[in-house]
């Protein structure tokens, strides 16, 4: 193709090719320049290249044809020679191949999600062409400059030799121009790629953040904009915080099995209960709930939007959250005999309100208000309520680790299980209408998880004798990333009597999903001039992960309630705990109870439990 | 062209063929050598790496590239071993070279190095060992001990007439079970021999009441389980019987019998991997009218 070469005037010959020469050299430095160290193989694959390229064009030319003259004396056909030259280039091009193809890992970063060239397409495909189109600009008017002032130079020479010599110009000017385009092109193409792969790791990062996975950010060694190293750097930290903070309408301590071992991660109050914040309802809509009702193509992103409350979009509003909630119990006691007694039980309605503050939400108001039945233990009462509120408290974490909360809400002792029939919350007077007001710090750590409680009674409620006064704390310790083992205490009294309780808990969580939970606790009370009574309880909770959404339960329940008699009693029985879509909870539980006493051989009673919990 | 390149290639073609027919022998002394290049050459960013992917803890350590770049062919060589060159029947060589290719992999994951291949590569591996596993079956023996509780049902006949009273019995059983099964089901035969106790009487005390009434039996339960987690826990769906004799007292013109000869019923468990060997183990059952629940303990031998 350089062959035209050879019948250009001398200078002109020279100029050209030192051009060409003076390019390919420039690409050639520049690829030695920003090739890695390691790629010594590579390198040398291009020198043999460029240096075979050169010696064929040299000859091409020079002469108008290359000199192949070496030639294997025992092959007939003539046709099969080559000179040092085609050494050269096949050595080279062998040797690039082979990098490019069997050792792309050195070529390409290690590690490199951003293997294709085209990572944002059109961004890069403009910015190449605006590149190129300046550089074909500047081409231009270099070309116009320089064609004008060598027709200066050649209008004293005689007009032939003057076309010829001007034709022959342009030619060489077109080739070298479009040459350069070309190369600005894949430059252009270049540079985009080199600005758009950070971005395109970040954007990957913020993906998997959103995914649940805060993995480290981290740039290539030779990569531009490393000040997003930093920004994802303060992303992870304030999504910890946020994690800690604001770290579903229901979290159950089960959710071990998921995993989740803090009630911090899901509710706005450290130690469970209550409304639960964007996180949890996330998680309450993916994680826990099923989709049963949900078409194949709402995709998980979907639930989770759909999670918040009606007309609240968290993006736009950071500082309110309000909350819904009812739970019905239908209970049937006796069941299974001619005597059973059914009754429905509006054990909870209420409307909640959070409101909360601060660069990581670290000041936190929730306020509820609903109903409860009048009296539980009236029978003839049970389907009239009367307003309540389950607790009403403000909180503020100066530090991720550490909150400070006061107001009403529940006590800090043992496993808070939803299940208020059983005595670890019955005995322990933790049970669902036991709140009380007060002041709590929480901390939190790494493995550990503390809290204590003072406590005054319930300010609203209860007559001042027969406010509930003390205080209790609990201690978790992570024994494992799926274990928890606790321990708690609580010393309260009223002018009746005083209470001393304490309790070991463990919660362990297996595969996925699945969970058990057990307490050991005893209770010591002594009546106002009476004598003292110990108590002993124990729970057994096992959860099993059917499929999603569902979960096959079992519950041991022990209870004796004086240590110096021999009257014991055990609530066993399995339950189905299902959340067919988010914001929805049905439970059924059957409970079989009997009791081993010293003076009698009581049939066994049997218990039926459906409960229906919705929430918005 | 084609000459040429077959002339340049000659040399190569014994040993690729050797390569070929030897692949697993050529794939270990790989590993051989890689494994002694990097503890040679990157032995102090190696004992980072695996404390950190060990522990879990603190920062995610600085490596050089090429130590990832050691461990992810590490990673991909014991990989093959596994799934293409293995015996099929998880043997310990197997176990060995997936539990290394999960570790190498596992290891350069975090640093998203070829992150595609590898998240495919461990899903790989995962099927294959799942597929395998499922097609795997075995048998097990196992011991047991558990606290057991049901309740005696039982027809009291004196000059009053007929009276049908209950006595709540508690106590200990062991026994043993011999399961079958893969990862996903099972199926188990327990037999446990159980001493319990419990008070017996009527209504009314008066008329008659015994404390402590012994029973002893044989407490027989074959069990589907289906196993969830690889066998972490289990759903389990029995056919409880009883064998046993009741010690009823019998005061004169009174006779206690039982109101059935041979219980039997249904039953759910819950079981659950405390260890590799150890598991707890739950039951509530509806036998003959009324409820047998324990709980307890399986050692597999």
């Amino acid at each position: 193709m350089l062959g035209f070469l050879s019948d250009l005037p001398q200078f002109l010959l020279v100029i050209s090719l030192s051009a060409l020469s003076a390019f390919f050299f420039l690409v050639y430095i520049c690829l030695l320049m920003y090739l890695h160290p390691r790629l010594l193989g590579l390198k040398f694959g291009i020198s043999f290249l460029l240096a075979g390229i050169f010696g064929n064009v040299l000859d091409k030319a020079l002469r108008g044809w290359t000199v192949d003259w070496i030639t294997f004396p025992w092959v007939r056909d003539e046709s099969v020679a080559f000179n040092l030259a085609d050494s050269f280039l096949w050595v080279g091009i062998l040797t690039v191949i082979w990098w490019v193809f069997r050792r792309e890992s050195d070529i390409w970063y290690p590690g490199d999600q951003r293997r294709q060239i085209w990572h944002y397409p059109k961004e890069q495909l403009g910015f190449s062409l605006r590149f190129s189109a300046i550089m074909l600009g500047m081409c231009g008017m270099l070309g116009f400059f320089s064609y004008a002032f060598i027709q200066q130079i050649l209008l004293p020479f005689p007009g032939d030799l003057a076309t010829t010599f001007g034709e022959q110009y342009l030619v060489v000017l077109g080739c070298l121009s479009l040459l350069f385009l070309a190369v600005a092109f894949v430059i252009g193409v270049w540079l985009s790629h080199r600005m758009m792969g950070p971005i395109l790791a970040f954007e990957r990062h913020v993906e998997e953040i959103l995914a649940g996975k805060n993995k480290e950010f981290r740039l290539r060694e030779g990569d531009m904009l490393k000040k997003l190293e930093e920004i994802a750097q303060l992303i992870g930290k304030t999504l910890l915080i946020w994690g800690l903070l604001t770290t579903v309408a229901q979290a159950y301590p089960q959710y071990i099995g998921l995993q989740y071992t803090s009630c911090l991660t899901c509710h706005y109050n450290p130690m469970g209960n209550g409304p639960v914040n964007d996180y949890g309802r996330g998680v309450g809509a993916t994680g826990i709930a099923g989709r049963m009702f949900s078409a194949d193509d709402v995709s998980e992103e979907d639930l989770v939007a759909n999670s918040a409350f009606p007309g609240i979009d968290p993006q736009k509003n950071s500082w309110l959250r309000p909350f819904l909630g009812y739970r019905g119990l239908g209970l049937e006691n006796n069941a299974f005999t001619g005597n059973s007694q059914k009754r429905w039980i509006n054990m909870q309605l209420d409307a909640n309100l959070v409101l909360k503050g601060g660069a990581r939400d670290q000041y936190i108001a929730s306020f509820t208000i609903g109903t409860r039945p009048t009296e539980i233990t009236d029978q003839n009462n049970l389907m009239e309520s009367k307003s309540y509120s389950r607790e009403h408290y403000v909180g503020w974490r100066p530090t991720p680790k550490v909150g400070v909360y006061a107001g009403k809400m529940d006590k800090v002792y043992g496993l808070r299980i939803p299940d208020h029939n059983l005595s670890s919350r019955r005995a322990t007077k933790t049970a669902q209408f036991n709140q009380v007001h007060g002041v709590m710090i929480h901390g939190v750590g790494e493995t550990i998880e503390a809290a204590a409680h003072y406590f005054v009674g319930d300010l609203n409620e209860q007559d001042e004798d027969l406010r509930d006064k003390g205080f209790s704390g609990l201690l978790e310790w992570g024994v494992t990333e799926r274990q928890r083992l606790g321990i708690s205490y609580m010393n309260s009294s009223t002018t009746l009597d005083s209470q001393t309780a304490m309790a070991i808990h463990d919660r362990v969580g297996f595969g996925k999903g699945h969970s058990i939970m057990a307490e050991l606790g005893q209770i010591t009370r002594q009546p106002e001039g009476g004598e003292s009574t110990t108590s002993r309880y124990g729970l057994l909770q096992t959860h099993l992960l059917w499929w999603r959404g569902m979960w096959l339960t079992g519950t041991f329940d022990y209870y004796q309630r004086d240590t110096t008699v021999e009257d014991e009693s055990f609530g066993v029985g399995p339950g189905l705990q299902w959340f067919p879509w988010q914001k929805t909870e049905l439970r059924l539980d059957v409970l079989n109870r009997r009791i081993f006493s010293e003076s009698a051989a009581p049939e066994d009673a049997w218990q039926v439990l459906m409960q229906v919990h919705v929430w918005l | 062209m084609v000459i040429r390149i077959l002339l340049l290639t000659s040399l190569l073609w014994p040993q690729m063929i050797y390569a070929q027919v030897n692949r697993k022998l050529v794939i270990e002394r790989k590993i051989s050598q890689l494994e002694s290049f990097t503890s040679q050459k990157l032995g102090r960013d190696q004992r980072a790496l695996n404390l950190w992917v060990k522990n879990k803890k603190g920062k995610m350590p600085r490596v050089n590239n090429r130590l990832l770049k050691s461990y992810y062919f590490l990673g991909v060589l014991h990989a093959q071993l596994y799934s293409k060159y293995s015996s099929g029947e998880e043997n310990r060589e197997d176990l060995t070279n997936f539990r290394k290719a999960r570790f190498y992999l596992k290891a350069v994951e975090p640093y998203e190095y070829n992150i595609d291949k590898v998240e495919d590569r461990l899903s790989k591996m995962e099927s294959v060992r799942i597929e395998r596993m499922k097609a795997i079956t075995n048998s097990y023996w196992r011991l047991m001990v558990q606290y057991i509780s049901y309740q005696e049902l039982a027809l009291l006949k004196d000059a009053g007439g007929e009276e049908n009273i209950t006595s709540p019995q508690r106590g200990l059983c062991f026994g043993g079970q011999f399961a079958y099964g893969n990862t996903e089901y099972e199926w188990a035969l327990d037999a446990c021999a159980y001493a319990s106790s419990g008070n017996v009487g009527a209504k009314n005390p008066a008329r008659y009441f015994q404390q402590d009434v012994s029973s002893k039996g044989l407490y027989v339960k074959p069990t589907y389980w289906k196993l969830l987690a690889e066998g972490e826990a289990g759903i389990g769906f029995g056919v409880p019987v009883l064998l046993r004799t009741v010690d009823y007292t019998e005061p004169a013109g009174v006779t206690v019998e039982s109101r059935r000869v041979i219980p039997f019923g249904f039953s759910v468990d819950g079981r659950w991997r405390m260890t590799p060997l150890m598991n707890l183990t739950t039951t509530a059952a509806m036998v003959d009218g009324s409820m047998l629940w324990s709980i307890g303990l399986i050692y597999q031998l």
